[in-house]
């Protein structure tokens, strides 16, 4: 589904990312790890646009442009922030409606001359942005502005959201951070649930009992680069992760 | 009490023009960020539209109106895709820069099309007039108020009940995020222009009936309108309502019987005094943006 | 700097001749008429800025057209060069003014505002031919005031006796007591407004009531309201503000005499008011160049202008028309194209012959050659009839 080769972030003369080459089949749940500052989140914010990179990206076969977030979104990439980006102004639902895929009859001309066909598509749109909502369980604060969500709810809200987008690759960067065990677990249950309705997912995480329950495959980035792909057990196996894990020098072989 | 009367109708009359031009002000800014000074310039182009679509093209006047509304949001798609899209990525300044040299450009184009003389424009209601509580009230003064509040409404709408309006209040918050959410930028921008410069033509279309319409007629109730978003916290659509009301009566009601000879300068000296002590604006009541 | 430096030593060397004829015998044989006579206008014709209009060149090409069917000036052809200068640009009047001297004129004309002379008042002095300004006459551009020039003479009438005579009128015909003051809240509302209230002491009288609006103000209902109660009201506004007070009036049911500035006039051409307001509407003017005039001359002007351009004159046409006029008798009188002679003839000659806006054209020590103000009355179809001419006493130098 995504084929991400060689991208390179560089920020001044700090190559963040470099040389990344990563693939991930549709219907794949894919684990990225790493110690701290390995580049897991300038990898995902490249991919969805953010930071400028170099490299190549497809989705589904199809190129999409680096360094333009409305590309990445237009090519099916979506995006769920650590720190949750909801809009708190704006109801749960209107929040999810944003990233609706029905993209037509949105502008002027829905808003006047083509009102009943943009009420018809506008209805589809709810049905569809409250089914993401029931998914994350958010259904019963629909009409409630986002603000009055709590930290971990915001989060749903926004992975609602990035469902309600149809999206053909969810990133998710660190969406267990800051919630207790039963939290994890519940979240863990509701991703495998998305996973199993046949979107494809790339994690980033720092806890490890929660990845290795969840992937089929985990990714090992150490200071920008990939140092060990596979299943996790064996990943965790790997001498080279075991070193970064554990800071020990990687010159001790000698 | 008909001296009131009289005053506070006429406040509501021009308040409520401000308000057209400031939410048209506002509709902009909210959904691209671009303080648009040519938007007094618009006004006046709206207005010399309608000048034109009802005596050149001999349209009644009602449908000479909307046509000229009509035009007017072309001209706004036109200044978004010539003024604004080559410049998005641009820092605000130069895009602030860009719009008072569109308002020169507009100006000069306005010089050229229809001369330097003062132009009058036919109203609906000619000059008749009602009497309520002893005062005098001009019938186009109703006209207005009526047809402004109809169109404040109809924004409210848009903005609270439409995807379009969805993805306005989006931006407003957030543009980064938004982009990031699959609003589509590009199409509320193009909107949003189409839309400011349509309100710019109606509040032209609304006063000119009043006095005649000249070069400089949009740009003194463009700063005007102004400071009656500043008052109303440059935010949410109620706020500049209410604040263009405040300033309206505030001119007529001060100047009719506080300081006559002043009453010009007084929206000028609300700005300043809101930036200074409350930039926030005094009717901020609520949170909402839109 | 260079033009600046060869303009400076051109006019030194024409003051040099100058002082030679007049030194000479009797002045006017060195310098006899003898090749065409060039004038100059300092005027824009439409187009040339946003706020250009056509009245001047075509009243100017009319006297023209008529001199040269006529047989010319002192026998000679006439031919008149054009320098746009923009009324609403001050800033850009001195170069313009000496791009009309680079044509090495016998006799500049023109120059649509006070406050355009009043900038290239430094260039006047130095260029050393005499200009007949057609702007208003304001106070500081008079002979002896700080705009003013020994080579500067000033067409219309004196501005402040524009508000004398309205002041005369309301008292004098209409019998007022109770007038009330209006205008516009910039220079040319409150210096009015000022010489008004000055007017008024004379008579031992003071102003019913003194509003100023916004000189784009749509509604006016204080001022209108303040009003209630005046036998008549001066008003010294701009077109658009005025239109809709003389509305407004009409609209709270008051007729009260109202008595504007040519800003009446124009603001009936272009239709900003028309029919019941224009009941009671009286205008105060240096000139009414239409068939309303008592003039036999201004109507004869009138019917010429409307043949060849298809449109009524404005006093601004009628203005250039006469300054063609005065320069043609300045120039036979002086016999001469000798600056000097013919700046000398300024001050002496009257023109009666042809002139539209004045019963004859006469410079006082102010360098002010008209004393004439009319007083207009509107009909309700927009027409004017002049109903009463006064005529000023004459002035000294300004000290």
């Amino acid at each position: 589904m995504l084929k991400a080769e060689q991208i390179t972030v560089t920020f001044g003369g700090v190559r963040a990312v470099s040389d990344v080459s990563l693939a991930v089949p549709a219907g794949e749940l894919l684990g990225l790890v790493g110690p701290n500052g390995s580049g897991k989140t300038t990898f995902l914010n490249a991919v969805c646009g953010i930071v400028p990179a170099r490299g190549s990206l497809t989705v589904a076969d199809r190129p999409v442009r680096l360094g333009r977030p409305n590309a990445a979104c237009r090519a099916g990439i979506a995006r769920v922030f650590q720190a949750p980006q909801t809009y708190g102004e704006l109801s749960c639902l209107d929040n999810v409606l944003l990233s609706t895929s029905d993209r037509r009859l949105l502008g002027l001309t829905g808003a006047w001359p083509a009102r009943p066909a943009m009420w018809k598509r506008e209805r589809a749109r709810w049905a569809f942005a409250m089914s993401a909502l029931e998914t994350v369980g958010l259904e019963s604060c629909a009409l409630e502005p986002a603000s009055l969500l709590s930290y971990g709810q915001q989060r749903l809200l926004e992975l609602a959201r990035a469902l309600a987008g149809s999206p053909s690759i969810l990133l998710l960067d660190e969406p267990s951070a800051g919630l207790n065990d039963a939290e994890t677990a519940a979240l863990a249950a509701l991703l495998g649930a998305v996973r199993a309705a046949g979107n494809t997912l790339v994690v980033v995480d720092h806890k490890i009992d929660f990845l290795d329950a969840l992937c089929d495959r985990l990714v090992v980035l150490e200071l920008g680069r990939v140092i060990a792909s596979g299943p996790p057990d064996q990943v965790w196996r790997d001498d080279r992760v075991i070193s970064a894990y554990l800071g020990v020098a990687s010159d001790a072989e000698h | 009490m008909d001296k009131f009367v009289a005053l506070t109708a006429s406040g509501i009359a021009y308040g409520a023009v401000l308000a057209v031009v400031a939410l048209g002000f506002l509709v902009l800014y909210k959904a691209t960020g671009v303080v648009n000074f040519a938007h007094g310039d618009l006004v006046t182009l709206g207005a010399y539209l309608a000048v034109w679509t009802t005596t050149s093209l001999g349209l009644p006047t009602v449908p000479g109106y909307l046509a000229a509304i009509a035009l007017m949001g072309l001209v706004g798609v036109a200044i978004e895709r010539v003024a604004y899209a080559p410049l998005r990525s641009r820092p605000p300044m130069v895009v602030v820069i860009a719009t008072l040299a569109a308002a020169i450009v507009i100006r000069g184009i306005i010089a050229v099309w229809q001369g330097s003389e003062p132009k009058t424009l036919a109203g609906p209601v000619g000059n008749r007039v009602v009497h309520i509580a002893g005062a005098a009230i001009a019938e186009q003064r109703l006209l207005i108020t009526g047809v402004a509040a109809v169109a404040v409404l109809a924004l409210l709408f848009v903005f609270q009940r439409t995807p379009y309006g969805r993805q306005v209040r989006a931006l407003a918050a957030d543009p980064e995020m938004a982009r990031l959410t699959g609003v589509r930028t590009r199409l509320v921008a193009m909107g949003a222009f189409a839309l400011s410069a349509m309100l710019a033509a109606l509040a032209g279309i609304l006063i000119a009936p009043l006095g005649a319409v000249d070069l400089n007629f949009g740009f003194g109730l463009m700063v005007t309108a102004f400071a009656a978003a500043v008052l109303g916290g440059f935010g949410s659509l109620g706020g500049v309502v209410l604040g263009a009301l405040v300033i309206g009566l505030i001119q007529q009601l001060f100047g009719g019987y506080v300081l006559p000879d002043y009453a010009a300068t007084f929206p000028a000296i609300v700005l300043f005094l809101v930036i200074a002590v409350r930039p926030e604006g005094l009717l901020n009541l609520t949170r909402s943006r839109l | 700097m260079r033009t600046y430096r060869t303009l400076l030593a051109g006019s030194v060397a024409l003051m040099a001749v100058a002082a030679c004829g007049s030194g000479g015998a009797g002045g006017s044989s060195s310098h006899a008429i003898s090749g065409p006579i060039k004038l100059v206008g300092l005027w824009e014709v439409k187009g040339e800025s946003p706020a250009a209009i056509d009245d001047y060149q075509n009243g100017a090409a009319l006297a023209i057209e008529q001199i040269t069917a006529a047989g010319g000036i002192a026998g000679k052809p006439v031919t008149l060069d054009r320098v746009p200068l923009s009324p609403s640009d001050p800033q850009k009047a001195t170069s313009q003014f000496l791009q009309g001297v680079d044509k090495k004129p016998t006799m500049i004309l023109g120059i649509p505002a006070a406050t355009s002379v009043l900038a290239a008042k430094t260039q006047i002095d130095r260029a050393g031919i005499p200009l007949l300004a057609t702007s208003s006459t304001t106070t500081p551009i008079r002979f002896g005031g700080p705009g003013g020039s020994k080579w500067l003479w000033l067409l219309q009438s004196y501005d402040g006796y524009k508000d004398q005579a309205a002041v005369k009128y309301a008292t004098e015909t209409l019998k007022a007591s109770k007038i009330g003051l209006t205008g516009t809240s910039e220079s040319y509302g409150t210096t009015n407004i000022a010489d008004l209230t000055t007017a008024l002491q004379a008579k031992s009288l003071k102003p019913f009531a003194v509003s100023k609006y916004a000189p784009n103000a749509t509604d006016v209902t204080p001022t209108v309201l303040a009003m209630k109660g005046a036998d008549a009201v001066i008003t010294f506004a701009y077109p658009v503000p005025l239109a809709v007070q003389l509305r407004q009036f009409t609209q709270n049911g008051l007729n009260i005499p109202t008595i504007g500035s040519s800003s009446t006039n124009i603001a009936v051409q272009y239709k900003m008011v028309s029919g019941d307001p224009l009941k009671n509407v009286y205008s105060v003017v240096s000139c009414d160049p239409t068939q309303g005039s008592q003039r036999q001359l201004a109507k004869d002007f009138g019917t010429a202008y409307q043949q060849k351009y298809g449109t009524v004159p404005t006093d601004l046409a009628a203005d250039a028309y006469d300054a063609v006029w005065v320069a043609k008798a300045a120039i036979e009188k002086a016999g001469s194209t000798d600056p000097a002679a013919i700046n000398k003839a300024m001050a002496e000659v009257t023109v009666t012959d042809k002139v539209v806006c004045s019963d004859g054209y006469h410079a006082d020590g102010a360098h002010v050659l008209s004393h004439d103000v009319s007083v207009d009355k509107f009909a309700t179809a927009g027409t004017t009839q002049e109903i009463q001419k006064y005529t000023f006493p004459v002035q000294d130098a300004v000290k």
